[in-house]
């Protein structure tokens, strides 16, 4: 089978586009293929000789018009693309100017320019497409930043390597389309793989000392598509239970010292105070930023425990922190601010693995911010819910009667939950109309958000300001790369109630259950994933570790899953979290302060030793022939020179023979002998007569008379 | 301003015999698509700045990488050739002499050295893959006598991936010789330069006595093979004829022209007058201002004749 750099080339676009084949409309794709398509069919096809010609006898120019005159794509077929392509984007994606309207003009535009490649040595339109295909796949980047993609990514760029070295490989006078056999492919392929062993090293050293520059130089909207669904910033029943089935990872921390208490392992998430009694949402005021200091609004903070978090994008502006962050930084997202509800929020969507920096107090007592907070946590959704209404009501009146503090009533709500036999299942019924009653008095299974928001408008009738945080809650530890981590599945909802003199309290209804009101189906096997882990965190975690236990395989399963997750996590964060701190703290080890002068310098000088070791074993290096009977040979000639012998280059061993000969007439026999001895060792087949060493002593026997000039 | 940069950088070498390429005569510039890749790669880069994104940089690295090191390899296609030019068969003035052009790879070179392009004045060749050494023809358009001019040979690649463009001038001596075109003259003074030598002072054309038939021996003119014998199939004979041979024996002397004929005129006469000697079966001998050569007949003879007529 035959190659050729046209039949190639579209196939390297086809691949070089795949990976937005999520992002970019299909009508747009469609059209791009169909590009590609008549390129391919009027350009070239892989094998077929149809459109050579060997004109023997014209000159090179003649034959490039007679092969033009096929190539041709007319000049209108070319524009009205450009036209209907420039609408069809206008049409899908509007007049805004996002990445990936960016991405989709750069597609097409790349595809149209494929058309505009007139023969096989248009090398101005060639190297347009292939080199912007390099632009391309960095782009791909943007959007999703996996092993997978970057082996892929790898992969295409040796395929458009080895097109550019075809590129260079077809001379301009040849009067046929330059077809390549398997062999010379595989000779450039192994070239490329040489070029790329070399510059795997020089780009490793490239990654480590460039220096990063932190922020955004500009910015463009980003992609809103990327990332998973998951915490959403509305809760119904059954929302968090949806995602129980999902052991996607969230988020990675790592602890810089202490680690928290498994009771504080409570992940803010969004603050939903807003119900109408099914859907429950954020106030419009939950992403304003903090009023006042932090100091002011959390006092009696003790307990600070440090960590990184790297997080999976989750098409959400959040940043999840332990209850509660004090403060955060972050090289990846640079406008991260802390919020009414103390939750750091972003101000665009995270569409990218993003690494920061959290410090965060487990004990503490947390202020309300205003009135209107409280108020906002009172109001009990009219029409909903009666019968709780009812329930927190005659709680409130009996507990004013007997002047019972408002605590109280909260106890009194969680002997309830626990008294009437509550239990937790991940498979409770729908409760659509009046959810929380059906809840408390018809059902009583349900899952955490069930709870939480049953709880919260009990309270809300006893006039006891209340809401509930949705967010994550415990942890799994990867003892391989000592690290823990957060998946889906640990999604949950708890309350928060507001007492005087002591702020909004943490309120965890599901936290309570007794054990055996556990069903069996909260326990995953598979995952190891215990819904809570809290007061009961002993028992519940010797309950599962023995259940566990019984079956091997899962544990197998589950260290094989680990240390995968390690790569996963050692990938985040050495190279897609290698920013400036990184880069300090990894340059720290070997000594190098992190200054612009030294990281230059040792940027410029580390390729180019790389490269001058190269240089000096491979070229510089006296090339010996490694032939030592050519070299003993050549000492002869050298010899015979020395007397003043004259011999051109091309004077092979016979008539080096005859020339000295006439020159040293007295050594006849000698010269004779040595000469045919040359000749019968080197060239005749071997025979037991002649051997190497024989010849090195007559080599070294024989002398010639001095030279006078 | 190009042509005086061109003129210093061909004076820098001399001619030489052999010329092996070394990093002391290879020259790299980047090409223009080496120059637009490099626009791409910063264009990469600003691009994972702005993003802050890791894996951006790292094919930023990569690529700028490879392209750095497609460098080495470019100049590494080149290093290590040694070129020196044989001998060909001479030719005369005007005519295309073909040089073998001997190129070699110095070492066992692991890197086949590809699409190497050598190019001169209108000649232009490209070597898709020296895997052993090889022989080019250089096909040159001699304008005078003497020794063959090569004019300065550029030998280029830019192999790995065309972003680099590597060549080396190759400015090699030969030893193939040019003879001075051949000019017709009308004979005139073919009475002048009969010699003693020969018994006879006349010239004596047409039938003469035949005496027999020889084993026809390698070199001997054509004209006096005996056909007949040899269409029937009975083998190549030669007619020897009594009374001395038919051929004349003169000298051919540099002086027998006019004062006013320069010397490259009577030199391309001189020619004319071997050519036609060899055919017509003529023994002659050549008398230079210096040197002489023995009347005698033959290839090798003429040979020897017109290389000393290339050479004055």
């Amino acid at each position: 089978m035959k190659f050729s750099l046209l039949a190639l080339l579209p196939i390297s676009l086809v691949l070089s586009i795949l990976p937005f084949f999520k992002e970019i409309s299909w009508s747009l794709l469609t059209l791009n293929l169909f590009i590609l398509a008549i390129f391919s069919f009027t350009k070239y096809s892989l094998t077929n000789h149809r459109y050579l010609f060997s004109n023997p006898s014209s000159k090179n120019l003649l034959a490039r018009n007679s092969i033009s005159k096929y190539l041709f794509t007319p000049k209108i077929i070319n524009t009205s693309l450009v036209i209907i392509n420039l609408l069809l984007i206008v049409k899908v994606y509007g007049f805004h100017i996002t990445q990936e309207v960016s991405i989709s003009l750069l597609i097409s535009m790349l595809c149209l320019k494929l058309l505009e490649i007139k023969d096989q040595h248009d090398y101005r339109n060639i190297t347009i497409v292939i080199h912007l295909q390099f632009f391309l796949l960095s782009c791909a980047f943007l959007s999703s930043q996996g092993l997978g993609i970057t082996l892929y990514s790898i992969l295409v760029i040796l395929f458009l390597l080895l097109l550019m070295m075809l590129m260079t490989h077809s001379p301009i006078f040849i009067n046929k389309l330059n077809l390549l056999p398997l062999f010379k492919i595989r000779l450039f392929f192994q070239t490329n793989l040489k070029i790329i062993s070399l510059a795997v090293p020089i780009t490793l050293v490239l990654f480590i000392l460039f220096p990063r520059i932190p922020g955004p130089l500009w910015t463009l909207p980003n992609l809103a598509s990327s990332g998973t669904t998951g915490l959403s910033d509305s809760m119904y029943p059954g929302s968090v239970n949806n995602l129980s089935d999902s052991s996607e990872i969230v988020f990675r921390i790592d602890f810089k010292k202490d680690i928290p208490q498994a009771s504080e392992l409570y992940w803010r998430g969004p603050v939903l105070s807003q119900t109408d009694g099914f859907l429950w949402q954020q106030d419009k005021n939950s992403s304003k930023k903090l009023k006042g200091k932090f100091s002011q609004r959390i006092t009696q903070a003790e307990n600070n425990i440090n960590y990184t978090i790297t997080l999976e994008p989750q098409k959400q502006k959040w940043l999840f922190s332990l209850e509660m962050g004090e403060s955060i930084s972050s090289q990846f997202v640079s406008d991260a601010y802390l919020s009414n509800n103390m939750q750091f929020l972003v101000k665009h969507v995270i569409s990218r693995v993003v690494q920061y920096q959290v410090s965060s107090y487990t004990s503490f007592i947390f202020n309300s911010s205003s009135q209107a907070e409280i108020q906002q946590a009172l109001i009990y959704p009219q029409g909903s819910n009666p019968k709780t209404l009812q329930l927190g009501k005659q709680w409130q009146q009996s507990a004013e009667q007997t002047g019972a503090q408002p605590a109280a009533i909260v106890k009194k709500a969680l002997d309830y939950y626990v008294n009437q036999n509550f239990y937790y299942t991940r498979q409770p019924s729908i409760m659509v109309d009046n959810p929380s009653d059906e809840f408390l008095f018809q059902y009583k299974r349900g899952f955490c958000e069930h709870f939480a928001s049953s709880f919260v408008l009990l309270m809300r009738a006893a006039n006891i300001p209340a809401r509930v945080v949705t967010g994550y809650q415990g942890m799994e530890h990867n003892k391989l790369g000592n690290y823990y981590l957060v998946r889906q599945s640990d999604a949950h909802a708890w309350a928060e109630v507001w007492l005087k003199d002591k702020g909004w309290i943490r309120v965890d209804p599901t936290a309570i259950i007794p054990q055996d009101h556990i069903k069996n189906d909260i326990f995953d096997y598979k995952n190891n994933e215990f819904g809570f882990l809290n007061l009961n965190y002993s028992d519940l975690h010797q309950l599962s570790q023995s259940l566990k236990q019984q079956f091997w395989t899962e544990k197998l399963a589950r260290q094989f899953k680990q240390s995968i997750d390690v790569i996963q996590y050692s990938w985040n964060n050495w190279v897609l979290g290698y920013d400036q701190n990184k880069q300090r703290s990894f340059l720290a080890l070997f000594g190098i302060k992190n200054q612009w002068q030294t990281l230059i310098l040792l940027l410029t000088i580390i390729p180019l030793l790389i490269i001058a070791i190269f240089f000096y074993f491979n070229l510089i290096k006296k090339q010996k022939n490694s032939d030592k009977l050519v070299l003993l040979y050549q000492q002869l000639l050298y010899k015979l020179k020395k007397s003043g012998l004259k011999y051109s280059i091309h004077d092979g061993p016979e008539n080096i023979k005859n020339k000295s000969l006439l020159q040293f007439p007295k050594q006849k026999a000698q010269l004779e002998y040595i000469f045919d001895y040359y000749i019968q060792l080197r060239y005749a087949k071997a025979s037991k007569n002649y051997s190497y060493k024989q010849f090195k002593f007559l080599l070294k026997q024989i002398k010639f008379p001095k030279f006078n000039k | 301003m190009l042509k005086r940069l061109q003129k210093f950088l061909l004076n820098r070498s001399s001619y030489q015999e052999k010329i092996q390429l070394s990093n002391r005569n290879i020259y790299i510039l980047p090409t223009r698509q080496g120059l637009f890749f490099s626009l791409i790669l910063l264009l990469m880069l600003l691009t994972a700045i702005n993003f802050s994104n890791s894996l951006i940089f790292l094919i930023t690295f990569f690529l700028a990488s490879i392209a750095l090191v497609s460098m080495l390899f470019t100049q590494k296609s080149l290093l290590g050739l040694s070129f020196h030019s044989a001998i060909a068969s001479p030719v005369f003035c005007k005519q295309h002499a073909s040089i073998p052009l001997h190129i070699a790879i110095a070492q066992k070179n692991k890197f086949l050295p590809c699409s190497l392009t050598f190019k001169f004045e209108n000649f232009n060749q490209t070597i898709d893959v020296l895997e052993q050494n090889e022989a080019l023809l250089l096909s040159i358009k001699t304008q005078q006598r003497g020794v063959v001019i090569i004019p300065p040979i550029t030998v280029s690649t830019t192999f790995p991936l065309g972003l680099f463009y590597a060549w080396s001038t190759l400015k090699l001596t030969t030893q193939s010789l040019v003879y001075p075109q051949p000019l017709p003259s009308k004979s005139i003074i073919k009475s002048n330069y009969l010699s003693p030598l020969s018994g006879h002072n006349e010239l004596q054309k047409g039938m003469e006595d035949f005496s027999g038939l020889d084993k026809y021996i390698k070199g001997q003119a054509l004209k006096h093979i005996h056909w007949k014998a040899f269409a029937k199939q009975q083998g190549l004979y030669t007619k020897t004829f009594s009374g001395g041979s038919i051929a004349d024996k003169y000298w051919l002397d540099i002086k027998i022209f006019d004062a006013d004929i320069s010397l490259e005129m009577r030199l391309s006469y001189l020619c004319y007058f071997i050519l036609q000697a060899e055919k017509n079966g003529d023994s002659y001998g050549l008398k230079m201002h210096q040197e002489s050569i023995a009347i005698n007949t033959g290839d090798k003879h003429k040979h020897q004749c017109l290389r000393l007529l290339a050479l004055t």
